[in-house]
């Protein structure tokens, strides 16, 4: 639960946010980059003060947390680890600073895949076993609450499937697991809450599903050669589009609407389906007017 | 690597967590015994003072109104007092550098029991490297020397004294580091700590007394006894108040890296 601002000299980056990541979920936090996402799981983890407000775990600030470990397993960025230690000594390093015991060290390096290299400086390391590193170190005290900012970050394929596995078996146990991506698809096949925020404000909090239903601009695919009915569709009020592949894209009437006015007109119908809105669309028209740095136009989002 | 599994069961039972200062001490020894070139700087540590004594014995580089301890002892003192900086500034450098820091910080919450625990296994490892270090110096000046020309000099416990300071300025690159952030930059404001007295106290008329008394080479002076540590250079304030000088600022600096620690974001 959080509520807070901060400040950089006269850049806000996070203004007034406040939401909850409620446990036995995969809360997904999104935003454009720049939005103030890491800036906030920072503040979440002590790491960064807040200039006003401030986040609780479990109804505790961090800092008075006994064993933090113990409570919040966290992963801030790939490679926080110094490059000639080896990934066993850099776990065994952290256990010994929250009382966990040798063995834990062992297990976490059997469950992220690192055991073969446990004895191996983290310097030669990829980026996707660095990854796998951070995530072990976010499970060593077996923690409640997991917030993770990118963990696909340098994963490969077979990363990314087991990393998804990994965090609903988490939630699945109950815990409370908050996940940073900028990728929508992957969120959108891990997460089932998503938090939005766009320019340090919230824009979204809200299950998966319900987010993608309440924000899809209800489009219908039709292909049929009567011009007659883009026409009749039209004075309907409906916004029809040309789609790449040949047929429109409508906006307003549902399917069944369109299937009486084509009768009306004796318009043909060749394909006629509900356009399913994904998360990747659903973001990208909320986040468009939050977004801090634009790479490029492009369509005008069709609402 | 092996196929990483998807349970997260815990096999291990994990018993009664903490994480206070005696926690935080058994992490960063075992941060610091990890990293080689650390380990390998402190047993850089351990020769520099005999090396030295053997050079100044040999070429017979001392006043005739110097100690064989003071003549021992103060040859690498400078160079040893840079590498305690050096080692201590880059126990929270290297964190700052690789980003280590916010993963010690999520563990330890409470910066000031970190910067303690660095500072306790800084000075426990300068102390046990140092301490020897300095009493193989004053034996191989003591072996090389001419007992007869030169006075020895009352070795205890100005060894442990020489030890100490080499702790205390360790401790203090420890703070240094907090505030500076960067390694080059720790270890310039390290040498400065150490080189700049000598060099401008003799500028100063009545106060170079004060400066040279309240640094750590004129603390070493006056703890070996030797012809360096006249009243003018130095002060009159006994080698141990001295020190005490030394501790006290050094103590300061790290409430100072602990507050930086603090209100800075890492």
């Amino acid at each position: 639960m959080t509520t807070l601002t901060k400040r950089y000299g006269s850049t806000v980056a996070v203004d007034d946010l406040s939401f909850a990541v409620p446990p036995g979920h995969v809360t997904g936090f999104l935003g454009p980059n720049g939005s103030g996402k890491s800036t906030t799981m920072r503040v979440i983890l002590g790491l960064d003060a807040p200039t006003a407000g401030g986040a609780r775990v479990l109804g505790r600030r961090y800092d008075e947390l006994a064993a933090p470990l113990r409570v919040v397993g966290s992963l801030l960025g790939a490679r926080a680890v110094h490059p000639a230690r080896t990934a066993y000594d850099h776990l065994l390093a952290l256990a010994r600073s929250n009382r966990i015991p040798r063995r834990r060290v062992d297990d976490v390096l059997e469950v992220v895949g690192l055991s073969e290299v446990a004895r191996r400086r983290a310097g030669g390391f990829s980026l996707g076993m660095g990854q796998r590193l951070g995530i072990g170190a976010a499970l060593l005290g077996d923690p409640e609450v997991l917030v993770l900012d990118e963990p696909v970050n340098g994963l490969d394929t077979a990363g990314i499937r087991w990393i998804r596995t990994l965090l609903k078996g988490l939630a699945a146990e109950g815990r409370t697991v908050f996940v940073s991506s900028h990728l929508m698809s992957e969120m959108e096949l891990t997460a089932d809450r998503v938090v939005v925020i766009g320019r340090g404000r919230l824009i979204a909090e809200a299950g998966v599903a319900e987010f993608i239903e309440a924000n899809s601009g209800r489009l219908t695919f039709v292909r049929s050669p009567a011009a007659d009915l883009r026409t009749a569709l039209e004075r309907m009020g409906a916004g029809v589009e040309l789609d790449p592949s040949g047929g429109w894209r409508v906006a307003g009437p549902n399917a069944a609407a369109i299937a009486e006015a084509a009768r009306r007109c004796g318009a043909a119908i060749h394909e006629l389906r509900p356009i399913r809105s994904s998360l990747e669309d659903v973001y990208s028209q909320l986040t468009d007017m939050s977004v801090e740095y634009r790479g490029h136009d492009h369509e005008e989002p069709v609402a | 690597m092996s196929t990483p599994s998807t349970t997260t069961a815990v096999a291990t039972p994990l018993g009664e967590g903490r994480a206070g200062f005696r926690e935080a001490v058994w992490s960063e020894w075992t941060k610091f015994r990890s990293v080689r070139s650390s380990v390998a700087l402190a047993g850089l540590l351990g020769t520099v003072l005999p090396l030295f004594a053997v050079v100044v014995a040999a070429t017979g580089s001392l006043q005739p109104d110097d100690t064989i301890l003071g003549a021992s002892v103060l040859g690498g003192a400078a160079i040893a007092q840079v590498l305690a900086a050096s080692l201590g500034a880059a126990l929270v450098t290297s964190e700052l550098r690789t980003g280590t820091m916010r993963v010690t910080l999520a563990a330890c919450p409470r910066r000031l029991v970190v910067l303690a625990a660095k500072a306790t296994v800084v000075a426990a490892v300068v102390l046990a490297v140092a301490l020897p270090s300095a009493l193989a110096a004053f034996a191989v000046g003591v072996a090389m020397l001419d007992g007869d020309s030169y006075a020895t000099g009352d070795p205890f416990p100005a060894l442990l004294g020489v030890a100490l300071a080499l702790v205390s300025i360790a401790v203090l690159g420890v703070g240094i580091g907090t505030i500076v952030r960067h390694s080059a930059g720790a270890v310039a404001a390290a040498v400065g700590v150490v080189l700049l007295p000598g060099l401008v106290a003799p500028l100063l008329g009545f106060a170079q007394r004060w400066l040279g008394g309240a640094s750590l080479s004129g603390v070493m002076q006056k703890l070996t006894q030797s012809s360096d540590a006249s009243v003018e250079a130095v002060g009159s304030l006994g080698a141990w108040p001295s020190l005490g000088i030394v501790a006290a600022y050094t103590a300061a600096t790290v409430l100072g890296a602990v507050w930086a620690l603090r209100h800075r974001d890492t």
